[in-house]
């Protein structure tokens, strides 16, 4: 009975929440991006807006569904569904933290999945099943648009798993495990985040995120100035509402993992400092941080969405392979380096080493590696 | 055109400057541009109306080419005297009249029916310049809605009553001659 | 020598004869022989469902085929598992019920997906489209990892799905994809060798059954340790006998023990494997990155601003 009860509550809680969360980011995204073109956006249903993503709701599921003739049916049905399934499990190992609902009883973990070793790579495993949503959507719609969007994604989104990868590695050697809570607590308790300690990684991460999120700079495989909506053109309805729902839940689960790996996750100095024993008020407020945090990560990814140009396709490549994993390995040397030959307790000197080593690669990007001459030196079909 | 044209001027790409090469400052200026926008319409001054409480005010609302109106005269007749000018002017072939015998003494013919189809009207304006008694005008009404074609075509009941909706808003354009002595106006020159 | 062939041969045959009666007489015997049935049953419904030929109007035989191979299937599940172990032995019949009510969902979990991954192995031999068959790929390889998870092997399921369904079934995806827009060529859905594959396959799963029965065998006369030559299924049933397996006291055990495995006893093999790989790497990008002189394509494109549109 409790065996199964506990998980299931996790699991509904959850669930709903990313949904929830899901529904407003949507709401926080149209305003983000109304202000900073001068508009306003979504405000005529309730007050400034705030019953739009209801809306939004009731339109997607009553609106028609459409299967185009000569589509595969039966891929076209499972691609957003599984591109929903995929972006939703990858919640199963994410922690809030935890509780100890009376003083000497069991802590209870605030994870689906407490104590699963591999809790990083479980989310990395998840979430690269996520390209099949999308290379089945834009494969199964009988599109060439579609077909092309579904390409790209798949060529993107294997290659930016390999700096996403690297930057983690670096991550897991300071704080010695995979699982997040570990992590979060090896932050805690040396009260350095590590995106202090390693700037590096701490960029290839956002970026590579990013990319992985198929957020606005990396936004190839649907990118609607080329290819119409990409591998959801043909798609009405839920069906399209279902990949908008597990394009936000890949950013919510970026933006977490991003907050858990680099930004000291539910710790803050002072306010949720670390400690053993966590009543509610404590539980409470660290999953208030847990999620500013990850709120403040989510409006920066949309701040850029609507700052930076696009990438045209070769670059998205070649920022890849010739910049995002020369950086991560680059990253990865340094924080091998600093944890062989440095005091454990030695951050300083490690942050220290870790800025040093952006400002030489900036530096080396200004002096010798600019478009013009990579261009040119570039072997390969002419 | 060939590619080795004189007559192509080809123009290099700036050099980057330190500056541009390190990346980092055009990223930021894009990121503050983007920011001071935002904060400028969360200060509120921003530009937009909110459209149906707040009516967009026109310069002038008398050259504003909107809904089409049939203008009446001081009797509250139609002033239209079924000349069939703005019919023949129009482009878009969108006005539909039929002229008969007038029971007024001062004229010959008046519509019967005229109808025109909104849909297919252009908005250009011909019509107005066209007709020689200035029965027909556009308005500055512009939130032209329907729910069915039928409902969007305007006869000439529904043309009278968008006259009398703006007519205080609106005067007519110009009175002429009065209707009710002497010939139509049209007849002058 | 040739006059002595026959006699050598004769008793060669009744020396296998002897062999094979004696393997009748061990305790499991009768079930390995119920297995092999079973397999073979399982490998004719396989032949009969593999697409051969240009017609596809052999509807009767895929059907046929899908029939045997589903009862074999069913039958499969129901055959005991011979054991080592006496009070498992005496409160299980089959596979199939074996499990106390404390771990079913466990032994549910298992015969799910081992029959996903059973399933869609099958499919993924006998459909006619490439990109259906990289696709029940990528589930037998899902539930594979979920096998793995079952045992607790969490890294090894979490490298499966990253490594294979994440980055090798995708690339498969592109290339079919990139290379057939317009459907599959005439060699992607016909069978190569429809008969001698169906035949390897039965004689590893032979192979396979009876190493699962020479095992058992050995537990019953304690020839062995129990911990490693233990059948899977018992492995499922200890474990999830334990008191509290769900909450693992020793939360590092798995990844820890595979870098300690991998980097203390294994290291010159890793080492080794890891200059082979970079080798590889450096030669696929030597072979990409050589310039291809073609008869009319100038050899840079480009003058020196690299901009290859515009005239010299």
């Amino acid at each position: 009975m409790q065996v199964w009860l506990e998980p299931l509550i996790k699991i509904v809680l959850v669930v709903l929440a990313t949904q929830a969360a899901v529904a407003y980011l949507v709401l926080v995204e149209r305003k983000v991006a109304a202000y900073m073109q001068d508009r306003l956006g979504p405000n005529r249903v309730g007050p400034w807006g705030l019953f739009q993503p209801i809306a939004d709701g009731a339109k997607f599921i009553l609106k028609e569904e459409l299967i185009p003739a000569g589509a595969d049916r039966a891929l076209f049905l499972i691609a957003p569904v599984s591109i929903l399934a995929a972006a939703t499990l990858a919640f199963a190992t994410i922690p809030f933290g935890y509780l100890v609902p009376w003083p000497g009883a069991d802590p209870i973990e605030l994870t689906i999945a407490p104590k699963v070793d591999i809790g990083l790579l479980f989310v990395f495993a998840i979430g690269s099943l996520g390209v099949y949503g999308v290379i089945l959507g834009g494969w199964a719609s009988n599109n060439k648009y579609s077909l092309l969007g579904g390409l790209r994604s798949s060529a993107q989104l294997v290659s930016y798993e390999i700096p996403l990868g690297l930057s983690v590695i670096g991550v897991l050697l300071f704080s010695g495990s995979l699982r997040l809570e570990t992590i979060i607590t090896a932050q805690a308790q040396s009260g350095w985040w590590w995106f202090a300690v390693q700037p590096l990684g701490f960029l290839v991460f956002m970026v590579s995120g990013c990319a992985e999120a198929s957020r606005l700079p990396f936004d190839l495989p649907e990118c609607e100035q080329e290819l119409v909506g990409g591998y959801h053109t043909e798609y009405t309805a839920m069906k399209f509402g279902m990949f908008a729902f597990a394009e936000y839940l890949h950013l919510i689960t970026v933006a977490f993992l991003t907050v858990n790996l680099y930004l000291g996750g539910w710790h803050l100095w002072g306010l949720a400092p670390y400690a053993d024993e966590v009543g509610w008020f404590g539980a409470i407020v660290r999953v208030l941080v847990l999620n500013i945090k990850m709120l403040l990560v989510i409006l920066f990814f949309m701040w850029i969405r609507w700052s930076w140009p696009r990438f045209r396709y070769d670059q998205l490549m070649n920022i890849a392979w010739k910049v995002m994993i020369p950086l991560g390995v680059i990253n990865l040397l340094v924080c091998a380096v600093c944890q062989e030959f440095l005091d454990p307790k030695n951050y300083l000197t490690r942050a220290v080493l870790g800025w040093l080593a952006v400002g030489g690669c900036v530096l080396y990007a200004a002096l010798f590696a600019h478009p013009g001459k990579t261009r040119l030196k570039a072997p390969g079909i002419t | 055109m060939q590619p080795d044209s004189k007559q192509i001027k080809w123009v290099d790409e700036p050099k980057l400057g330190l500056a541009g090469r390190l990346y980092l400052t055009p990223l930021i200026d894009g990121l503050s541009l983007t920011a001071r926008h935002f904060f400028r319409t969360a200060r509120g001054e921003g530009f937009t109306r909110q459209f149906p409480e707040e009516r967009p005010l026109f310069g002038n609302p008398l050259i504003y080419r909107g809904v089409h109106r049939l203008n009446k005269d001081e009797q509250g007749r139609v002033k239209c005297v079924a000349c069939f000018l703005c019919a023949t002017a129009c482009p878009a072939h969108c006005i539909d009249i039929i002229g008969t015998e007038s029971p007024w003494a001062d004229r010959e013919k008046y519509p019967q029916s005229f109808v025109i189809d909104e849909l297919r009207c252009i908005f250009c304006g011909m019509c107005e310049e066209a007709c020689p008694v200035d029965a027909i005008e556009l308005t500055s009404l512009f939130d032209l809605t329907g729910a069915s074609r039928e409902e969007m075509v305007f006869d000439k009941e529904k043309l009278l009553s968008v006259y009398d909706q703006t007519c205080d808003l609106e005067p007519m354009r110009s009175r002429g001659p009065a209707a009710h002595s002497g010939p139509p106006p049209g007849k002058d020159h | 020598m040739l006059a002595h062939f026959p006699v050598l041969a004769a008793s060669r045959i009744s020396l296998l004869a002897d062999q094979f009666r004696s393997a009748l007489q061990q305790p499991h015997s009768g079930l390995v022989l119920r297995s092999l049935l079973i397999l073979v049953a399982g490998g004719v419904g396989l032949y009969l469902m593999l697409p051969r030929g240009r017609h596809t109007g052999r509807r009767f035989d895929r059907i046929i085929g899908a029939a045997l191979a589903t009862l074999s299937l069913v039958l499969l599940a129901t055959v005991e598992i011979p054991t080592g172990l006496a009070e498992v032995e005496s409160a299980q019949k089959t596979l199939l019920w074996s499990f106390g009510s404390e771990s079913k969902i466990t032994g549910f979990t298992f015969y799910a997906l081992a029959a996903i991954s059973l399933v869609s192995a099958v499919m993924m031999i006998t459909s006619r489209n490439p990109v259906y068959s990289a696709l029940w790929f990528a589930v037998v390889l899902l539930g594979n990892s979920g096998l793995f998870l079952l045992q607790g092997a969490e890294f090894l399921s979490a490298a499966t799905i990253i490594v294979y369904a994440g980055a090798i079934v995708v690339t498969f995806l592109f290339v079919i994809m990139l290379a057939q827009p317009s459907g599959a060529a005439k060699y992607d859905h016909v069978s190569r060798e429809p008969l001698l594959s169906c035949l390897t396959g039965l004689i590893l799963s032979s192979v396979l059954v009876g190493t699962l029965h020479y095992s058992a065998r050995l537990d019953v006369r304690g020839g062995a340790t129990e911990t490693s030559i233990l059948p899977s299924a018992e492995i499922i049933t200890l474990s999830s006998t334990l008191p509290d397996s769900r909450h693992r006291t020793d939360a590092n055990r798995h990844v820890a023990g595979l870098g300690k495995a991998l980097f203390l006893d294994h290291v010159v093999s890793v080492e080794v494997i890891g200059v082979l790989l970079l080798a590889a790497v450096v030669g696929a990008m030597l072979i990409a990155g050589h310039p291809v002189h073609a008869p009319g394509v100038n050899e840079t494109g480009r003058n020196k601003t690299g901009r290859n549109d515009r005239p010299s």
